[in-house]
């Protein structure tokens, strides 16, 4: 069992805050991922887990054992832990075989018995053939993997990745990426991946903690993140999306141009709202009269076509509306083609609508 | 590639407007200064091993001379096992220094730093006067310090022995190892320590089983460079060797010149001596290609190693380290230049500033080699800076046909130590028909051949590292190949050609054994005159003079330092 809890966790350097007052706990065999545009403080806290940065404040225990805080920490090579490094660090004056049994060197386990270990591990990431390769024979993708199985041949009570597949071509980092899930998968071990890459995180974790100026935003499932964002930020990181600022009024939310019943189960009280209304969602039908279709459970707003692109998979709109106010951004299929220029109908579902920060309710109210 | 598209466009524009070719004049100027500089002089070396001094007729008989005799085998032994000893003391003296400064939190790095750039600064052969007063057998400051505390009648340290020979050179070349190791040290990513941390290996481990394997490449070629030049070095075997009678090869191809001069077998004998050296020089060359990089992926930010308690241990070891190589014998040269007598202790009677005014003023032989050193650094300098910009530009830009043979020609004196250098000039220019023996030109074609080198390599990284499109910019609007050189090339790069220049005019300004056998006492320059000094005792006016030219090359270097960065000397190349 292994549980790593990060409690307040700040890292100043002179006034400037990198890391921010950071709790999170992950559970035995968590897959967490920190995630963050670069500069946000994710690396900050992760070195600060593996025990190369001191922290100014908070704590980090491991099994309920401190190791660290600002008054000491234990040294990275007594945590029971390892690493991928961005740059993958392996070490080229050791064969294969050597890097990947460090690790269990260090421990000194006896010789046969880090052989069987460092035989198997190889075997899982398909190395062995390559065991007495040095590492600059190798292809950036069978480096990775010889970073990925010295760091599960420990068998560490957690598994460290700094943005590992950076590095990697867009081929290659698919691949990598399930190798990593599966290595997890198999050996189930705690693990911490740092990545500013929003799909990378979303396709990988079980749990993703969106990080900005060294502060988390939202802690919480890849779907729930994508689905239900609760801070501007987390919204516009996770996929693009339509920012509409509004305002609550009783039990409607009202827009430029628009209005829609407040979803089911939030009740703030009247004030400035923000929703985010994904571009996958909204639907254009062509505009030839004034006389809205009637399309059930959605606003239907006169709008037209500003600009285009073509992306392949989809289509691209910027769309103004008729009413004035801030455009939106809508994704159509490739098969349905609109003209720059021409008039339409934006439909908003409403239950596209989510809010993503409500009025605060006032505490006079309650 | 781009050589046939230059050479066509030249043709082309030949054809349309006939105009004279004038990269085929370089060419032809260039290569005839190299045959002058390099050819001639080198090819002597062959010439002379293999034939009667009488006849000129073809024979192996010098060579049997040398290996028949017992006494110089053991010059050449001496010689390898001085510099294998040599490279252990180095080492012992660089590596930790270069640990300490590159990978850990040592406090007082820059103390390191004065230290090696200290021992840089102090030509070998003051370093080894220096040593002679610290640790002479009878009057040596540090044994007349030990007999006054211990009270014990032998000497705790003797200069004049193999094992003080060694180390007085160790104290002057281990900067060699140092930048080698510190330029290898910084290009490991300190991911790979953290990697071995992370994975469960201590400070000590990690160093042993990661830092230095990575580094031990560039270490391994520093050393041998090392042994080359103690191979190479003729100063200080000069001052120490031959009153502690330990014959090395240098001070043995200096007795092939008492008179009658035998100077086929000084060629002969000096042909193993090169040979070495090419061997370990290509050795080197492939230790460094297949030198351990970091393997993939970003470099990734480097932190100090904190390395606890050791760092103390470090701190006392380049503490130690400077004190020996700098603190001690500059010290030690400065208390002599203002002492009627250096070995009585320091007292008002004894503090006299006689030896400046002498120098200075009085003595016309010193006079004459400080003016003559003067000039001599200068023209060497300069002509070798504008020389090696000129060729490593041509070869790099490939403006002529066969620019390798250039490039072979210029980098050939790398092979040949000074001291056989000097034969080879001797041989072919001392005499009739040039007869230049005497005159400072000799000198300074010596030193622009033997320096040549230094400066080509550095010039040709420069001008590598610059972008060919700016000059086709400025053809394209309409200036020729020589306005992009004067109007872009040479400013862009005026801070790497001033680097080198200083870099030249200091070691010039100290060289001894490229000046050996040239000169005579019209052209004596400072470093010939310290020997001569030494022979006859006046160690007070010797270290006057070398106060004086310390102080002239570390006001240069310092110069140097404020203009272009702390680092311009002790660069790899």
């Amino acid at each position: 069992m292994t549980v790593l809890d990060l409690k307040g966790l700040t890292k100043s350097y002179g006034s400037f805050k990198a890391v921010d007052n950071i709790s999170l706990r992950l559970e035995d065999g968590e897959f967490l991922s920190l995630l963050g545009p670069s500069g946000c403080g994710k690396t900050t806290t992760l070195r600060m887990i593996a025990g190369f940065i001191t922290p100014t404040e908070g704590t980090i225990h491991l099994d309920g054992e401190e190791i660290s805080s600002p008054r000491g920490v234990v040294p990275p090579e007594r945590r029971h832990m390892s690493m991928i490094f961005q740059s993958y660090a392996i070490w080229p004056n050791m064969t294969v075989a050597q890097n990947v049994g460090f690790g269990l060197r260090m421990k000194r386990l006896p010789k046969d018995r880090i052989a069987r270990q460092v035989d198997e591990t190889l075997r899982v990431v398909q190395l062995g053939h390559l065991a007495e390769r040095y590492p600059a024979e190798l292809s950036g993708g069978q480096q990775q993997r010889v970073a990925l199985a010295r760091a599960v041949a420990l068998q560490p009570k957690v598994m460290l990745l700094d943005e590992p597949l950076s590095n990697l071509d867009a081929n290659l980092r698919e691949e990598m990426r399930g190798e990593i899930k599966r290595m997890h998968d198999e050996f189930g071990i705690t693990t911490v991946y740092v990545t500013h890459d929003q799909s990378e995180a979303m396709a990988i974790s079980d749990r993703i903690a969106v990080i900005s100026a060294g502060r988390i935003e939202q802690l919480d499932t890849p779907y729930r993140l994508y689905s239900r964002p609760t801070t501007r930020f987390a919204a516009e990181f996770i996929g693009r999306t339509n920012l509409v600022d509004g305002r609550r009024n009783g039990a409607r939310l009202e827009f430029d141009g628009f209005s829609a019943p407040a979803p089911a189960g939030t009740g703030g009280a009247d004030g400035p709202v923000l929703v985010s209304i994904r571009p996958q969602t909204l639907r254009l039908v062509p505009r030839t009269d004034d006389i809205a279709p009637d399309i059930p459970g959605a606003r239907v707003l006169p709008g037209s076509v500003a600009d285009r692109t073509f992306l392949g998979e989809r289509w691209d709109y910027g769309l103004s509306l008729a009413t004035g106010g801030a455009g939106l951004r809508a994704a159509g299929p490739p098969e349905e083609n609109f003209e720059t220029g021409s008039a339409v109908w934006i439909a908003i579902p409403e239950r596209a609508i989510v809010l993503v920060e409500d009025a605060p309710l006032m505490e006079a109210a309650e | 590639m781009s050589a046939e598209t230059d050479i066509d466009t030249g043709r082309r524009a030949g054809w349309r407007a006939p105009r004279f070719d004038w990269t085929i004049a370089i060419f032809v100027v260039l290569a005839l200064l190299l045959v002058v500089l390099v050819a001639s002089p080198l090819s002597r070396l062959v010439i002379e091993s293999f034939s009667d001094p009488k006849t000129g007729a073809f024979t192996l008989q010098n060579f049997a001379a040398i290996f028949g005799r017992a006494r110089y085998m053991t010059a050449y032994w001496h010689t390898i096992q001085l510099a294998a000893v040599t490279v252990a003391l180095a080492l012992f003296f660089a590596l930790p220094m270069a640990f300490a400064v590159s990978r850990t939190d040592t406090p007082l790095r820059g103390l390191m730093y004065f230290g090696v750039i200290g021992a840089f600064i102090i030509p070998p052969f003051l370093g080894a006067i220096g040593w002679i007063l610290l640790a002479g057998p009878n009057a040596g400051w540090l044994n007349q310090l030990w007999r006054a505390v211990t009270g014990f009648e032998g000497p705790l340290l003797n200069v004049f022995s193999m094992w003080g020979l060694a180390f007085v050179i160790a104290i002057n070349v281990f900067p060699l190892i140092f930048i080698f190791a510190t330029s290898a040290f910084d290009l490991i990513s300190s991911e790979m320590e953290e990697a071995a941390a992370i994975h469960g290996a201590g400070p000590l481990r990690t160093t042993w089983l990661i830092t230095l394997p990575l580094a031990l490449p560039a270490v391994l070629g520093a050393c041998m460079l090392v042994f080359l030049e103690t191979i190479a070095l003729y100063g200080t075997p000069a001052l120490i060797a031959i009153p502690a009678r330990y014959n090395v090869a240098t001070t043995q191809l200096t007795t092939f010149f008492e008179y009658p001069a035998k100077v086929e077998l000084a060629m002969a004998f000096s042909v193993p001596m090169v040979l070495i050296t090419i061997v370990l020089l290509v050795i080197q060359r492939l230790m460094l290609r297949g030198g351990t990089v970091a393997v993939s992926g970003k470099g990734g930010s480097r932190q100090p190693m904190k390395i606890g308690g050791w760092k103390w241990v470090l701190l006392g070891h380049g503490a130690f380290v400077t004190l020996l190589a700098v603190v001690l014998p500059a010290g030690m040269l400065i208390t002599t230049s203002f002492s009627v007598a250096w070995a009585k202790p320091p007292s008002f009677d004894n503090l006299t500033l006689a030896n400046y005014v002498e120098i200075l003023f009085e003595q016309q032989t010193v006079r004459d080699a400080m003016w003559n050193t003067i000039k001599v650094a200068l023209s060497g300098a300069t002509i070798c800076t504008a020389m090696g910009f000129l060729l490593a530009y041509t070869v790099i830009r490939k403006l002529v046909p066969y620019a390798q043979i250039l490039t072979f020609l210029t980098l050939a004196p790398v092979a040949v130590p000074g001291i056989v250098l000097a034969i080879c000039f001797y041989a072919a220019y001392a005499g009739p028909p040039l007869s230049l023996y005497g005159s400072s030109l000799l000198i300074v074609i010596a030193f622009v051949t033997r320096f040549l080198p230094i400066s080509f390599l550095s010039c040709s990284s420069g001008i590598r590292s610059l972008n060919p499109e700016l000059e086709e910019a400025v053809r394209i609007h309409g200036g020729s190949r020589l306005r992009a050189l004067t109007d872009v090339v040479a400013p862009v790069l005026k801070k790497s050609l001033l680097g080198v220049w200083i870099l030249v005019f200091v070691i010039c300004s100290r060289e001894l054994s490229t000046a050996m056998f040239l000169s005579s006492y019209q052209n004596r320059v400072i470093s010939i005159l310290t020997l001569d000094l030494s022979e006859q005792g006046e160690y007070e006016m010797l270290a006057a003079m070398g106060v004086v030219l310390l102080a002239i090359t570390t006001l240069v270097v310092v110069v140097g330092m404020r203009l272009l960065g702390r680092d311009f000397m002790l660069r790899r190349n």
